[in-house]
C-alpha cells in the first residue's frame, strides 16, 4: 500500500530522517518506537506531507507522491492523522468537528454527514457529548473525538501521532481501547507510541527508530523479547549505562564515587545492589591495569529486567587478566567472559540475580 | 463601578443603575453650566472688584482678551499690547461664550459681527474705542483666478457706484435679524463658480432657514447673476478657506475675509468692499457706567424655561434639526464606508504583514509605523490640501479615515490570527482541507471571534474620529453643531444633542456587527 525508500528530511542543517526505508501493508498495525529526538514524529508528518521530505520516495498505492505533481489535499483526505494535542476545532461542536470534513470535502449533505457522525461517536463512546465544545472535554474525550473526526472520511489509513503522550494516566486507557477496537476492524495504522505495553499487544509489527533511521523492525516478540541491535536492545529494556573512563591508578576517588552516587539515586538501585557493585568493584579496580592508557568502565542496569551488568573495556594491548579466578567476582557474578575488539580486551560481567 | 462583594462579582443591574445615576449627574452638571450665564450667574455672582469699570481698551490692559485667531486684531494686540492675555478662538461665537462665562474679560471682533452678537446676546456692552486699525474685506481668488478677480472688481465698482452696495451693507449691519435675501434667479447654465465660505458667521455669512444667508452671501449671489453663472458653495473652515483658493478646491473665498500685506502674498484680492473696524465687547456688568446704555433687563424664565426656549431655538427654530438630520447622514455615510474600506485595506496589509516574503513584510510595517505614528487630522488635511486637490472631500476623508483604521485593524487582524494554535491549521490541513480552505473554514472564525471585541472598540473610536472632518469642509455633524451655535452662542443643545447622535451611531453600529458576529462564529 504504502512504500517508503530512502526517505530524508533535514531542518536546515539537522538531519532528522537520514535514510528511511519501510513498507506498509493494507490490515497492518505499525508501531513505531525510539528514543525522543528521533524522528518518529517527523516520519509520520512526512507520510502525509506536512512536512516536505528533502529527499526520497513514498509511493502509495503505485503513485509517486514527492513527485510535486501529486494533489496533497486529496492524498492528506485518504490519510487521517491523530495528533498529540488532539487539535480539535475549538469553535465547532463535537459533532461539527466530526462532520465539517464529509459535508466540506466529501460534498455529503449535512443529513447524511450527522448521521454518519453520531455512528462514528458512539463507536468511540463521545454520542452523549455531540453537542458539547471542544473546550468542555477532557483530554480523554477530545482525543476520542479526534480519532471520530478522522474516521469521518473515511480513511484507508490512520496516522496516530503520540496519541496519550498528552494524557493523564488515567485517560490513556480510554483512547488505548478505542484504537484497540479500530484495529481490531482491521484498519490500517501507524502508530507513534511511548506506551510499550500497548505497542506490544497490538501491533503487527514494531519498527525501531534511532539516529534517522529505521534501526531495527520485526514482530513484537521480536523487538521485545529478542531484539538483535544492541540500542534496541537498551531501548526496549530501559537500560541504563553508568559509564567512567580511568587514564591513571591515581584516578579521583571522590569524583568517582559522587558520579556513582548520583546514578544510583536516579535510577534507584537498592541498597544491596550498591554493596554487590561496590564489592566488584573494588576488585576490578585493584586487577584491571588502570595505568597504561584509557579504561573505559560501564556498570548497566535494566529497569525493566532488573538485570545488572559490568563491562570493562581495556586499554590497547592489555592482557586479560584472569577475573574469573576471583572470589569474590566468581561469587557475585553468574557469568565472567572477554573478547577481543579492536585490538582491546573487553570483559564482560554479569551479576547474579539479587534475592528479592 | 459597583462590586458586590458577596456575590463576588459584578452585578450588571447593579452596574447599570450606577451608569444612569452617572449620566444623570453629569446631565445636570452641563444644563446647570450651560444656563449659568443666561439666568442664575446674573443674580447668583458676587460682583468682582477687579473687574469693574471697564471704560475703554486700556483698561483691559492686564487682563485677558479673547481674539479671533490669526487675524489682524490677534496680531496687532499681540504686538502692542504685550501685557494683554489672549485667548485665541475659531469663531466669534465661542469668543462670545467665553466672555459670558467670564473666562475672559473682552472680546475684540469686526465691528459688524460684533454688532449682530451683541444685539443677541443679554449683558454685553461695547466699548467706544478700538486701537486696532481698520481693515478693508476683500473676495479672495487664487493667483491663477485673476480674470474672475477682475469681473468681481467690476461688480463692486459698478454696485459702488449705483449706491446699491451701500444699501445692502446697512440691510445686513443695522437690520440683521430681519434682512432676508433678496429673491434672486440664480443661473444655472455653465461652469459654476465655486465659492468657499465659513457659515458661522453672522451677519456676514450665516445659515438661515436651512439656506446660505448674509452680507457675503448676497454679494456672491449678485455677482452670480451680473456675470451669468452658476455658483458651488464649499463649507469649510474658516482657516481652510484661503488655502482652499490655491490648492484649487474653490475659485474664490469669501467670509469676511480681511486684506493684509501677508495673505496677499499667496492669493489675490477683490477691491475693498467694506471697511471693517474692530470693537470690543465686555460684559455690562464689568463696564464703566459711562458706556452703558439703556439696558433693558430680560425676563428671567427659571430653569425649566430657560431649557424650553434653548431647545425651541437651537433645534426647532428654522427647522436646525435638518441641519443635524443632514450631518448625521454624511457622518454615517463615512464611518460607514470608511469602516468597510478599512477593514478590507486591513486584512489586505495584515496579509502582506503576514508574508513570508521579507520585502512585503517590510513594506506593511513602515505603512503601519507611518498611519499610526502621524495624527490623522493632519493625515487629512495632507490628503485634501496636498494630495488630492482635484478631488471631492468626502471620498478623500472616506480614504484618509479607512488608510488610518486600517493600520489599526490590521495589527488586531494579526495577532488575533497568529493567536490561533498552530495546531487548528495542523489539523485542517491533515483533514484534507487545502491551505485557503483551513484559513477560511478553521483559522478565520476562530480569530474573527478573538478580534471582534477590540476590533469594534476601534470603530467606535473611528466613528468619533470623523467629527474632524469640518476642517476639510465636509459638513458632518460636528459641523451641524458649530453652525447652530454660530448662530444661537448656546452650546448646550446643538452638543448635547451631536453627543446623542454619535453615541446612537456607535451603538448601532456595534449591534450590526454584534449581528454579522453571531452569524459567522
Amino acid at each position: 500500500m504504502i512504500q517508503i525508500k530512502h526517505l530524508q528530511k533535514s531542518f536546515d542543517n539537522l538531519d532528522v530522517l537520514c535514510d528511511v526505508n519501510l513498507n506498509i501493508k493494507q490490515g497492518e498495525i505499525i508501531s513505531i518506537i525510539g528514543p525522543s529526538g528521533t524522528g518518529k514524529s517527523t516520519f509520520l508528518r512526512c507520510l502525509n506531507l506536512l512536512e516536505q521530505p528533502t529527499g526520497g520516495s513514498i509511493v502509495i498505492d503505485g503513485e509517486e507522491v514527492l513527485n510535486g505533481k501529486v494533489n496533497a489535499s486529496k492524498l492528506r483526505q485518504k490519510m487521517g492523522m491523530v495528533f498529540q494535542s488532539f487539535n480539535l476545532f475549538n469553535h465547532l461542536s463535537v459533532l461539527d468537528n466530526v462532520c465539517i470534513g464529509p459535508v466540506k470535502l466529501l460534498g455529503k449533505s449535512r443529513k447524511e454527514a450527522e448521521d454518519k457522525a453520531m455512528e462514528l461517536l458512539k463507536l468511540v463512546g463521545m454520542a452523549e457529548k455531540a453537542s458539547s465544545m471542544p473546550s468542555e472535554l477532557s483530554g480523554g474525550q477530545k482525543q476520542r473525538a479526534a480519532i471520530a473526526r478522522c474516521l469521518s472520511m473515511d480513511p484507508e489509513i490512520i496516522l496516530f501521532d503520540e496519541p496519550t503522550s498528552a494524557l493523564d494516566p488515567t485517560m490513556v486507557s480510554e483512547v488505548l481501547s478505542v484504537i484497540r477496537a479500530l484495529a481490531r476492524q482491521g484498519m490500517t495504522m501507524a502508530i507513534v507510541t511511548h506506551e510499550m505495553n500497548f505497542a506490544r499487544d497490538v501491533s503487527t509489527r514494531v519498527v525501531y527508530m534511532d539516529e534517522g533511521i529505521i534501526y531495527e523492525e520485526g514482530t513484537p516478540e521480536e523487538i521485545f523479547e529478542q531484539p538483535k541491535r544492541e540500542r534496541t536492545r537498551v531501548f526496549v529494556n530501559r537500560i541504563r549505562d553508568f559509564h567512567y573512563q580511568f587514564h591513571s591508578p591515581d584516578y579521583d576517588r571522590f569524583h568517582l564515587k559522587s558520579e556513582w552516587q548520583a546514578y544510583c539515586n536516579k535510577y534507584f538501585l537498592t541498597r544491596e545492589s550498591m554493596r554487590k557493585a561496590q564489592l566488584i568493584g573494588n576488585v576490578l579496580f585493584r586487577k584491571l591495569p588502570l595505568g597504561k592508557g584509557t579504561l573505559d568502565f560501564y556498570f548497566r542496569y535494566s529497569e525493566k529486567t532488573r538485570e545488572m551488568s559490568m563491562e570493562a573495556l581495556l586499554p590497547l594491548g592489555a592482557e586479560p587478566v584472569g577475573l574469573e579466578n576471583n572470589k569474590v567476582i566468581a561469587e557475585l557474578c553468574s557469568a565472567v567472559e572477554y573478547n577481543m575488539e579492536d585490538g582491546r580486551v573487553r570483559y564482560k560481567l554479569k551479576l547474579r540475580h539479587l534475592n528479592r | 463601578m459597583c462590586y458586590n462583594p458577596r456575590a463576588g462579582r459584578y452585578n450588571p443591574g447593579c452596574y447599570i443603575m450606577n451608569k444612569c445615576f452617572h449620566i444623570a449627574a453629569t446631565l445636570v452638571a452641563i444644563l446647570y453650566i450651560s444656563i449659568m450665564p443666561a439666568g442664575a450667574a446674573g443674580k447668583s455672582e458676587a460682583p468682582q472688584k477687579a473687574r469693574e469699570g471697564i471704560a475703554c481698551f486700556e483698561d483691559l490692559r492686564g487682563r485677558v482678551l479673547a481674539v479671533p485667531s490669526s487675524t489682524v486684531q490677534d496680531i496687532y494686540v499681540e504686538e502692542h499690547y504685550p501685557d494683554i492675555k489672549l485667548d485665541r478662538f475659531d469663531t466669534e461665537a465661542d469668543m462670545m461664550l467665553s466672555l459670558q462665562q467670564e473666562k475672559c474679560d473682552g472680546a475684540i471682533m469686526d465691528d459688524v459681527i460684533c454688532y449682530a452678537l451683541v444685539r443677541k446676546t443679554e449683558g454685553v456692552t461695547i466699548l467706544p474705542d478700538s486701537p486696532v486699525p481698520p481693515c478693508q474685506m476683500g473676495m479672495v481668488f487664487g493667483k491663477h483666478n485673476a480674470e474672475l478677480c477682475q469681473q468681481f472688481n467690476a461688480f463692486i465698482a459698478h454696485l459702488k457706484s449705483t449706491g446699491e452696495l451701500q444699501q445692502i451693507m446697512e440691510r445686513w449691519i443695522k437690520h440683521f435679524d430681519t434682512a432676508e435675501m433678496p429673491d434672486l434667479k440664480l443661473p444655472t447654465e455653465g461652469k459654476p463658480i465655486r465659492v468657499a465660505m465659513e457659515p458661522c458667521t453672522e451677519p456676514i455669512v450665516f445659515i438661515k432657514n436651512e439656506k446660505i444667508a448674509g452680507f457675503d452671501a448676497e454679494l456672491i449671489h449678485r455677482f452670480a447673476v451680473y456675470i451669468n453663472r452658476p455658483i458651488e458653495i464649499v463649507e469649510m473652515e474658516y482657516d481652510s478657506l484661503i488655502a482652499s483658493t490655491t490648492t484649487g478646491k474653490a475659485d474664490m473665498a469669501a467670509s469676511g475675509i480681511l486684506i493684509t500685506d501677508e495673505r496677499a502674498e499667496s492669493v489675490l484680492f477683490s477691491a475693498p468692499y467694506y471697511d471693517s473696524h474692530s470693537r470690543v465687547a465686555v460684559l455690562t456688568k464689568n463696564a464703566h457706567s459711562s458706556i452703558v446704555t439703556g439696558n433693558e433687563g430680560t425676563p428671567i424664565l427659571g430653569i425649566w424655561g430657560s431649557i424650553k426656549r434653548s431647545f425651541y431655538r437651537n433645534i426647532i427654530e428654522e427647522r436646525r434639526y435638518m441641519l443635524l438630520w443632514d450631518g448625521l447622514k454624511v457622518t454615517v455615510h463615512i464611518s460607514f464606508f470608511s469602516a468597510l474600506l478599512g477593514t478590507m485595506l486591513g486584512a489586505f496589509i495584515c496579509y502582506l504583514r503576514m508574508s513570508k516574503v521579507p520585502l512585503l513584510r517590510n513594506i506593511a510595517k513602515v505603512y503601519i509605523d507611518i498611519m499610526r505614528g502621524t495624527p490623522v487630522l493632519v493625515l487629512l488635511m495632507m490628503m485634501c490640501y496636498v494630495a488630492f486637490t482635484q478631488f471631492d472631500n468626502t471620498p478623500v476623508a472616506i480614504i484618509t479615515f479607512a488608510m488610518n483604521f486600517a493600520a489599526y485593524v490590521s495589527e488586531m487582524f494579526r495577532t488575533s490570527i497568529s493567536s490561533i494554535d498552530k495546531g487548528q491549521t495542523e489539523a485542517g490541513i491533515a483533514l484534507g482541507f487545502s491551505p485557503v480552505r483551513t484559513f477560511c473554514y478553521i483559522v478565520l472564525p476562530q480569530a474573527v471571534r478573538r478580534v471582534l471585541p477590540v476590533y469594534k472598540g476601534e470603530l467606535i473610536s473611528l466613528i468619533k474620529n470623523t467629527s474632524i472632518v469640518g476642517y476639510v469642509a465636509v459638513a458632518d455633524l460636528t459641523r451641524a453643531s458649530y453652525i447652530i451655535r454660530g448662530r444661537t452662542f448656546d452650546p448646550f443643545f446643538p452638543l448635547l444633542m451631536v453627543a446623542l447622535m454619535y453615541f446612537l451611531i456607535a451603538w448601532l453600529f456595534t449591534y450590526i456587527l454584534d449581528r454579522i458576529g453571531r452569524k459567522i462564529c
